[in-house]
């Protein structure tokens, strides 16, 4: 990060405007490390397609466990120099994949899987990616992997 | 007659842990399938039963190459999260040693280069200079692999002898472009053995969203020291090297002309290294909650890190993305009818670390 300074400044409104009329988005925020939106429910395959149109660059997805026994997904994209991050949550452990129209999305929706045990439903090859053989999907959920304090 | 070939996890043929399943026609390749995960230790787990200084340590062993640069995306999530702005010089001391980084681990990947493609004096050569840059490292730091260079507001060590440090990396700059760029540059027996091999298109990388080296030499113009300046590489104005061929010669060629932008970088950075503190007042920051991402160009491209916190003194998530977690997957795309024969090559073309992308 450009310390000291804000980010988020450059993309044009009409993107903006673009990704908060997507299905289920909320507003976009301007932070420091670039524009955030939380949108538990959102459209996540319409938002990827939104973003493969407008030419982002997705930088990779963060799993992180929540209280709930739900995972929250952030999809951290570069539109152009902005940073955008992208807020949501699995619905019943499970949330569509974006990997058919997001190629780069392919390992991180596995990692996901293995980590969080989360179900990407539409991903072409769910196949273990990390995990250890002998270990079940979802053991970062166990103490330390945060879900205790979510 | 189809046949496939599985190569790895521990083969001669890598440099890595990871495995290629080569299915082919002839000597030619159809498709490749790649495992990964075989050198994993849950690093993001164990940060987050850990302290922040705890956390500097344990995320400076992700990688044995490019050790600093994760320390150094580690502070800047965490700076962000508490609102803290490093003194200039540590901003630049911190440029210094992420491109000292960067020399060694372009020096060791050419070095592999060399001995891939067949010119294993050209390997020595190489591997003799990266000892020297790994002395400057060591004349920094104390230590040739992990720096412990950065700490949450700064950096721990400061830069007492700019002379002794200019004058290794003038030394360095000479043998580059003497023997070593002019080898990846105009060699015909180089350009042989690499044009035209692995090719991947513009819009492969796009797909596959490749980062760094492997991204730039198929011309896609991505560079977070420049799109996203950190530390001080506005103020010393870098410059982007990119190339359009997409092949394994483009890839030699970019982190070849990339090497000589970091040395260019590491002059300007020692003549304008401002007095002044090299951490910032207060000591230690308390971290707040909340959530911040950080990202820095590592030698393999862009490194991402993302970082929450409930308030106390162990984070509540810390997500590492290595530039090689996007990278390895594109060498599927890279050998598909390219000669069995190449595939070592091309596989090391993307410089795959497992030790970053297992975590």
């Amino acid at each position: 990060m450009r310390e000291g300074s804000g980010r988020g400044e450059g993309i044009a409104p009409d993107c903006q405007a673009l990704l908060e009329q997507l299905p289920g988005a909320t507003r976009i925020d301007r932070r420091l490390d670039g524009l955030w939106m939380a949108a538990p429910v959102l459209d996540v395959l319409a938002m990827a397609e939104q973003m493969h149109r407008l030419e982002a660059r997705l930088s990779t997805m963060t799993g992180v466990a929540l209280g709930s026994g739900e995972t929250g997904i952030i999809y951290h994209y570069c539109l152009g120099a902005v940073p955008i991050n992208i807020k949501t949550e699995t619905r019943d452990r499970a949330i569509p994949s974006i990997t058919p129209v997001t190629r780069a999305a392919d390992w991180s929706e596995r990692e996901i899987s293995d980590l969080y045990g989360v179900r990407f439903t539409g991903h072409p090859n769910p196949t273990r990616l990390i995990r250890p053989p002998s270990l079940p999907p979802g053991f970062f959920r166990d103490t330390g992997g945060g879900g205790h304090r979510g | 007659m189809p046949y496939k070939i599985p190569v790895g996890p521990f083969h001669p043929a890598l440099e890595e842990p990871y495995k290629l399943s080569v299915a082919c026609q002839g000597e030619t390749i159809q498709g490749v399938t790649i495992e990964v995960g075989f050198s994993f230790r849950a690093i993001e787990l164990l940060a987050q039963q850990r302290n922040y200084i705890q956390d500097l340590t344990l995320v400076e062993r992700v990688c044995g190459i490019c050790s600093g640069v994760h320390t150094l995306t580690f502070c800047m999530a965490a700076e962000a999260l508490a609102g803290v702005r490093p003194p200039d010089r540590a901003r630049f001391i911190r440029v210094i040693v992420a491109e000292l980084e960067r020399l060694h681990s372009h020096l060791l990947w050419m070095g592999i280069a060399a001995e891939d493609i067949g010119f294993q004096t050209m390997f020595m050569e190489i591997f003799a200079l990266r000892e020297r840059v790994m002395d400057v490292l060591e004349l920094l730091s104390g230590s040739r692999v992990h720096y412990a260079a950065n700490c949450i507001g700064g950096v721990i060590g400061d830069i007492r002898d700019a002379d002794a440090v200019l004058a290794a990396v003038r030394e360095t700059r000479r043998t580059l472009e003497r023997d070593v760029v002019p080898v990846f540059t105009e060699n015909l027996t180089a350009r042989a053995r690499t044009s035209g091999v692995g090719a991947l298109t513009r819009e492969r990388a796009l797909a596959y969203g490749v980062v760094g080296p492997t991204a730039r030499a198929s011309g896609v113009h991505i560079d977070v020291r420049r799109d996203l300046p950190y530390a001080a590489y506005e103020e010393l104005g870098f410059q982007i090297v990119t190339a359009t061929e997409g092949d394994v010669r483009a890839r030699l060629v970019v982190r070849a002309m990339e090497m000589l932008e970091s040395i260019r970088l590491i002059e300007q950075a020692l003549h304008a290294l401002p007095a002044g503190p090299t951490r910032a007042e207060g000591g230690f920051p308390v971290i707040p909650p909340g959530e911040s991402t950080a990202r820095a160009e590592a030698p393999r491209g862009e490194l991402f890190y993302y970082l929450a916190s409930d308030g106390s003194d162990t984070p509540t998530r810390v997500k590492i993305r290595t530039p090689s977690f996007l990278n390895i997957p594109s060498i599927e795309a890279m050998c598909v009818q390219q000669q069995l024969a190449d595939m070592p090559l091309i596989q090391a073309s993307v410089d795959p670390c497992c030790s970053c992308t297992d975590r």
